[in-house]
C-alpha cells in the first residue's frame, strides 16, 4: 500500500487506497490506523500525498487519535513539512499544515521540542499571504496561552521568554479542549483564536473526564504531571489538589465558575503525578469533599513542592537540548526516565560535596618547603621578629658605656704567643691595603679566593682512641691476672723500697724488665726505637715515696687513676710527661688530697733519676721528653701556675719529636 | 671591677643590633676582649667593637660558602670558620683585605666544632663525619685525624698543651699535643647522656674544669684533672635539640648558657646553684652566650645581637 501511495499522484486513488483506514467522514478510524498513517506520512514525500494526509488528520477529531499522532512522531513530521514548505515557499502547504497544527492537542514540551513555533512566529510576522499570516498569528496566540499557563505554574513571570515556556510542563488540555470545541462548535480554528482563559478551562473541564481515564491507563504520565504543575501554579490554589488527589468527575460537576474551572482543568493531568506521589505520600484521598478541604490547607505545601519539582525539571531540560528528543518519546519515556527518580540525581549540597579537615602543624614538623618561597619565609620571619621585639628596645645608646676591665688573675699563657701566622698576617697587613667598604653595597658576596699554593699531600697521622701501649682496653687491664700483677708489683716495689739505696741499679733494672714483661707481655724497647733524642731523666724512681699499699689498689682498680692501669707501673711514661703533673705536684690549693699523692709521683717521674734509667743500648735510649732543650728547661715546671710552660713545644717541634718514650722504655 | 653575684645579677641589655636576617650561629671574642665576631646563617660575618663604642664596625659576606663556628685566630684580623655550603671545608680568611688565605679540606660532613689553639696556629675541628681533625693554619694538610663512634666534641686547654675529645657522650680523652698520635694519656669515663648528645666541650679559663654543652636541657661540669663529674646545670629550656653553647665567665666562677626561651641562665660553677636568670627578651632561642674575656660585658645572640652591661657600679 505504501509504495502504491507514493507512486500515485492522484489524490483520489490514494484516498481510495486508504479508505480501509478511514471513517466515512474521512477521519482515521483508530489508533492502529493512526500508526500506519504516521508511517505513511514519514515516507510521503509528494505534495499530493502530504495534503491528503493533512486533510485526513484535520477531519480526525478524536483527541486520542491526535495525541496518538503526536506520540508517534507526527509533531516532528509536521515540523519537517513546515520547513519543507517554507523552503519551497509553498504557502499553500504551510497553510494546510498550520490548519492541522491548530487542531493538535499540543503541550508545552511539544512546543519546545523543535523550531515549529519559531517558524510559525516568522510566518505571523512576515508572511506575504495574509491568510497564512492570520492563521500563524492565531496559532501563536493559542500557543502563547499554553505557554502562559505553564509559565504561570512555574513562576509568576510572564512568558517573556520562549525558553521558559518550553521548559515548563506541557499543556495538553488546551489542545484537547480545542478539539472538543471543534466537535461541539464545529468550527475548530476560530475557537483557538478566540480563546480566553475561562473558555479554555471550561472546555477543558468538559473534556477532562476522558483524559483522566487515559492517564490512569498510563498513557501520558509525563504530560499529566507537567500539566499539573503548570496549572497549579497558575491558579496557585487548585494545584494542591491536583497533585495529591486523583481526579474525579464529581469535582468537575461541583465546580462552577472560573476558579472551579481552573481547578478542574488540572485534575485530569494531575493523575500522572498523583500516581507517583500517591505511592509515597498520599495514595488516594479523592473525594469531592476531601478535595475541597485540601484545597485550602495543603495548598501551600503542595505548591512549594511543586515548584521545587518543576525547578528540577527545568534544570534538566536546560541542560539537555530538547529538540533532539522525538516528539512521541518525550512524553512517556521522559517521564519514565526523568520522573521522580530524577530528583535523586541532583548534586549534593556543596557542604556535603566538600569535606574539609584541619590538621595542626606540630611543632618541629617539617613544612612542605617546596611550596614555600624561602625569601617569603625569611621576610615573614623578620616581620614576626620585629613584632615580638616590641619590648626589646633598650633605652638606646645611653645605656652603653665603655665596659670596665675585670679583675682577673694573670693569664696562664699569653694568647697566641706561639703563633707564627700572626706574624705573617702582620706583615701582610703592612703590604696589603685594607679593603674598605663605604657602603654595604660595596661588600662583595664572597671574599677573594685564596692564592693557589703548591703542597704535598701528606696523610694525617692517626690519633688513636686508645692508648696504643695499653695491652688491652683500659677497663680490662686488670682482669687477665688480677692477682699476679699486684704480686709482682709488690715484690718489685718492696725490692726497690726495701733496698732503700739505689746502688743496685742493675738489680732494679732487671727486676723492672721482668715485671714489665710479665705484666704486659711486650717486648722491651718496642717503642724505644722511635724515640731517639737527647737523654732525659727518666724513670722508675717515682715510686720512691709510694707505699706498696698505694700501688696495689691502683693496679687492681684501673678506674681509680684515670681509669688507667697502675699509673706508676704500666704507663709511667704517661705520667712522666703528663703536663698537668707539675700542677699536681705543686699542689694547687683546690687539689684533692689523693690527687696530691698520686700527682706527687708524676713530677718526680718527670724529673727522673739518671741512675734509674733502664740500661738500654745507647741508641735505644729513651727519647727526650722535652724537645732538645737542656735540663734547665725543666725548671719552669717547678714554678707554680706555669707548670707546663717548660714543656710547651716550640713551633716545629710539634710532630715527630714529642713522642712518648717513657711508656715504651719503661716497659722494657 | 670584680665579678660577683651582685654584678652578675645586675646585667642588663645595653645594646641590641639587628644586623642579621637569620640566626647567629657563632660568636667569638678577640682575646683582648675589644672586638667580637659573629657568623650568621645569613652568610654574613659581622665584627663588633665591644670595648669602646659598642657597635658593629665591619661586615663581610661569605655567601658562597656560608659561615659557621667562626673563630678568631691570633692575628686579630684573621678568622677561621666552617663552611655550611658547597663543601665542608674550613676556611681561613683575612678580614683585613677580605681574602681567603687557605682552605682546609678533609671533612666530609658538616663541621660541628672548631677550636683554635690558645697559643699557636693549630686548631681542632670535629665533624658529623665522626672525625676530629687536627690542623695547622700554615698547612692545608691535616695533621692528625681521629675516628670516633659518634658526634665529636673537642677543645684545647687554655694553655694549648693538651686537647680533650669527647667521645660518644660518655668519655673524655685527653691528649698531649706533642704526642697525640700515641693515644690519650687519660680517659674520663662518665655516665652516658642517653637523651642528649654532647655538642660542646670547653675548658675553664684556669684549666681546672671542663664544661660540656649538650643539645638537651643540661650542661655538665667536670673536673679537668681526674674527670669527676662536679655539677649538672639545669633549669634552662631546650626541647628542640638546639646545641646551646655554654661558657665560663673569665674567672671561671660562673657558667652561662642560653635558653630556648631567649633567657640567659647563670650558675655558680663551684656550688652549682643558679645565680641569675637574665631576660633580654630575645625573640628566638639563645644559642650563643659569651662573656667578654677581659671586660665586664657579655654578648648574647639569637637573630639579634645583644650587649649586656652590669648596672651596678662597684
Amino acid at each position: 500500500m505504501v509504495t502504491m501511495e507514493n507512486n500515485h499522484v492522484d489524490p483520489l486513488t490514494l484516498l481510495k487506497a486508504m479508505s480501509s483506514m478511514l471513517t466515512h467522514l474521512g477521519a482515521i478510524k483508530g489508533a492502529n490506523e493512526m500508526e500506519k498513517l504516521v508511517q505513511l506520512m514519514k515516507d510521503g514525500k509528494l505534495l499530493v500525498s502530504r495534503c491528503v494526509y493533512l486533510n485526513i488528520l484535520r477531519v480526525t477529531e478524536e483527541k486520542d487519535l491526535l495525541e496518538k499522532f503526536l506520540a508517534e512522531g507526527g509533531w516532528q513530521i509536521m515540523n519537517q513539512w513546515l520547513v519543507d514548505a517554507k523552503d519551497s515557499e509553498n504557502l499553500a502547504l504551510v497553510l494546510e499544515v498550520m490548519k492541522l497544527l491548530q487542531r493538535l492537542p499540543l503541550r508545552i514540551d511539544h512546543l519546545k521540542e523543535n523550531n515549529t513555533p519559531k517558524l510559525v512566529k516568522a510566518f505571523a510576522k512576515s508572511a506575504s499571504c495574509p491568510k497564512v499570516k492570520n492563521l500563524a498569528s492565531s496559532l501563536m496566540t493559542s500557543w502563547l496561552a499554553i505557554i502562559r499557563d505553564s509559565s504561570g505554574a512555574t513562576t509568576t513571570d510572564d512568558m517573556t521568554k520562549k525558553k521558559k515556556f518550553k521548559t515548563k510542563p506541557p499543556l495538553d488540555r488546551i489542545p484537547k479542549k480545542e478539539a472538543k470545541k471543534a466537535k461541539t462548535d464545529s468550527k475548530p480554528p476560530p475557537i483557538v483564536k478566540a480563546p480566553s482563559f475561562a473558555k479554555f478551562r471550561k472546555t477543558g473541564l468538559e473534556t477532562d473526564q476522558e483524559p483522566l481515564k487515559r492517564v490512569l491507563k498510563g498513557e501520558k504520565k509525563g504530560i499529566a504531571t507537567k500539566r499539573n504543575s503548570i496549572e497549579n501554579d497558575d491558579a496557585s490554589i487548585p494545584d494542591k489538589k491536583l497533585k495529591t488527589d486523583t481526579k474525579q468527575p464529581k469535582k468537575i460537576t461541583i465546580s462552577a465558575g472560573f476558579m472551579d474551572a481552573l481547578n478542574s482543568v488540572p485534575a485530569p493531568a494531575v493523575k500522572r503525578p498523583v500516581k507517583r506521589k500517591a505511592a509515597s505520600s498520599k495514595p488516594k484521598t479523592p473525594n469531592a469533599t476531601s478535595q475541597a478541604q485540601k484545597l485550602s490547607p495543603g495548598h501551600d505545601a503542595s505548591v512549594s513542592g511543586e515548584a521545587a519539582d518543576f525547578g528540577v525539571e527545568m534544570a534538566e531540560k536546560e541542560r539537555v537540548p530538547s529538540p533532539v528528543i522525538p516528539p512521541t518519546e518525550p512524553s512517556k519515556p521522559k517521564l519514565n526516565k526523568y520522573g521522580k527518580p530524577m530528583k535523586t540525581v541532583r548534586w549534593h549540597d556543596d557542604s556535603r560535596l566538600e569535606s574539609i579537615r584541619y590538621f595542626e602543624l606540630e611543632e618541629g614538623e617539617r613544612v612542605n618547603v617546596t611550596t614555600q618561597n624561602f625569601k617569603d619565609a625569611l621576610h615573614r620571619d623578620r616581620l614576626q621578629e620585629r613584632e615580638r621585639m616590641g619590648g626589646f628596645h633598650p633605652k638606646g645608646d645611653g645605656d652603653w658605656k665603655k665596659p670596665k676591665l675585670i679583675d682577673l688573675p694573670a693569664q696562664l699563657v699569653e694568647i697566641g704567643c706561639n703563633s707564627l701566622e700572626r706574624e705573617l698576617q702582620n706583615k701582610r697587613e703592612k703590604s696589603v691595603l685594607q679593603v674598605i667598604f663605604l657602603t654595604p653595597d660595596m661588600i662583595p658576596d664572597c671574599p677573594v679566593e685564596p692564592d693557589p699554593e703548591p703542597y704535598e699531600m701528606i696523610p694525617p697521622k692517626m690519633i688513636p682512641l686508645d692508648d696504643p701501649n695499653e695491652p688491652a682496653p683500659v677497663t680490662s687491664t686488670p682482669s687477665p691476672t688480677p692477682e699476679e700483677n699486684p704480686d709482682v708489683l709488690t715484690n718489685m716495689i718492696s725490692t726497690v723500697v726495701g733496698n732503700g739505696s739505689k746502688t743496685s741499679d742493675e738489680h732494679i733494672k732487671d727486676k723492672l724488665r721482668e715485671i714489665i714483661q710479665t705484666a704486659t707481655g711486650k717486648t722491651p724497647m718496642a717503642d724505644g726505637s722511635d724515640a731517639p733524642g737527647p737523654d732525659i731523666p727518666q724513670a722508675p724512681v717515682p715510686w720512691d715515696g709510694m707505699q706498696p699499699q698505694q700501688m696495689m689498689p691502683n693496679g687492681g682498680d684501673p678506674n681509680m687513676m684515670f681509669n688507667g692501669p697502675p699509673p706508676g707501673m704500666v704507663a709511667p711514661g704517661a705520667n712522666g710527661y703528663f703536663p698537668s703533673d707539675p700542677n699536681m705536684m705543686m699542689g694547687p690549693p683546690n687539689m684533692m688530697p689523693h690527687m696530691m699523692n698520686n700527682g706527687a709521683k708524676w713530677p718526680r717521674t718527670a724529673m727522673g733519676h739518671p741512675h734509674n734509667r733502664p740500661n738500654m743500648p745507647p741508641n735505644m735510649r729513651p727519647m727526650n721528653m722535652r724537645h732538645n732543650g737542656p735540663p734547665q728547661q725543666f725548671q719552669p715546671r717547678m714554678r707554680p701556675r706555669e707548670p707546663w710552660r717548660g714543656l710547651r713545644p716550640r713551633r716545629g717541634d710539634f710532630r715527630g719529636r714529642w713522642n712518648i718514650p717513657n711508656r715504651g722504655n719503661f716497659r722494657r | 671591677m670584680k665579678l660577683g653575684d651582685g654584678v652578675v645579677k645586675s646585667f642588663r641589655v645595653a645594646k641590641v643590633f639587628r644586623e642579621n636576617s637569620d640566626r647567629v650561629n657563632s660568636i667569638d671574642f678577640a682575646p683582648n676582649g675589644e672586638s667580637l665576631i659573629s657568623g650568621s646563617d645569613d652568610d654574613s660575618i659581622v665584627i663588633y667593637d665591644c670595648a669602646n663604642e659598642g657597635k658593629p664596625k665591619r661586615t663581610v659576606y661569605s655567601k658562597k660558602y656560608g659561615v659557621d663556628h667562626i673563630n678568631y685566630t691570633h692575628a686579630g684580623n684573621t678568622v677561621i670558620y666552617a663552611s655550611n655550603k658547597v663543601d665542608d671545608a674550613i676556611r681561613y680568611q683575612s678580614i683585613h683585605d677580605n681574602k681567603y688565605l687557605r682552605y682546609f679540606n678533609g671533612h666530609t660532613k658538616r663541621v660541628v666544632c672548631l677550636c683554635m689553639s690558645p697559643v699557636d696556629d693549630t686548631f681542632l675541628s670535629g665533624s658529623l663525619d665522626k672525625t676530629i681533625r687536627l690542623w695547622d693554619l700554615r698547612s692545608q694538610n691535616c695533621q692528625g685525624i681521629m675516628h670516633m663512634p659518634g658526634r665529636p666534641v673537642a677543645s684545647f686547654d687554655p694553655e694549648g698543651l693538651i686537647f680533650a675529645a669527647g667521645i660518644n657522650s660518655e668519655m673524655i680523652k685527653l691528649y698531649d699535643l706533642r704526642s697525640f698520635d700515641k693515644g690519650p694519656f687519660t680517659t674520663f669515663r662518665l655516665q652516658q647522656d642517653k637523651d642528649c648528645d654532647w655538642t660542646g666541650l670547653k675548658f675553664s679559663p684556669d684549666g681546672k674544669l671542663i664544661l660540656i654543652s649538650t643539645n638537651g636541657a643540661v650542661t655538665r661540669l667536670i673536673d679537668a684533672f681526674h674527670g669527676q663529674p662536679l655539677q649538672s646545670f639545669m633549669g634552662h629550656l631546650n626541647t628542640k635539640g638546639i646545641p646551646l653553647e655554654a661558657s665560663f665567665s673569665p674567672d671561671a666562677q660562673y657558667v652561662l648558657s642560653g635558653s630556648q626561651d631567649g633567657q640567659i641562665h647563670v650558675w655558680n660553677s663551684e656550688t652549682g646553684s643558679k645565680t641569675a636568670v637574665l631576660d633580654g627578651k630575645h625573640p628566638s632561642p639563645l644559642q650563643c652566650v659569651k662573656f667578654n674575656p677581659r671586660f665586664m660585658m657579655l654578648a648574647s645572640a639569637c637573630l639579634n645581637m645583644a650587649f649586656w652591661l652590669p648596672t651596678v657600679e662597684e
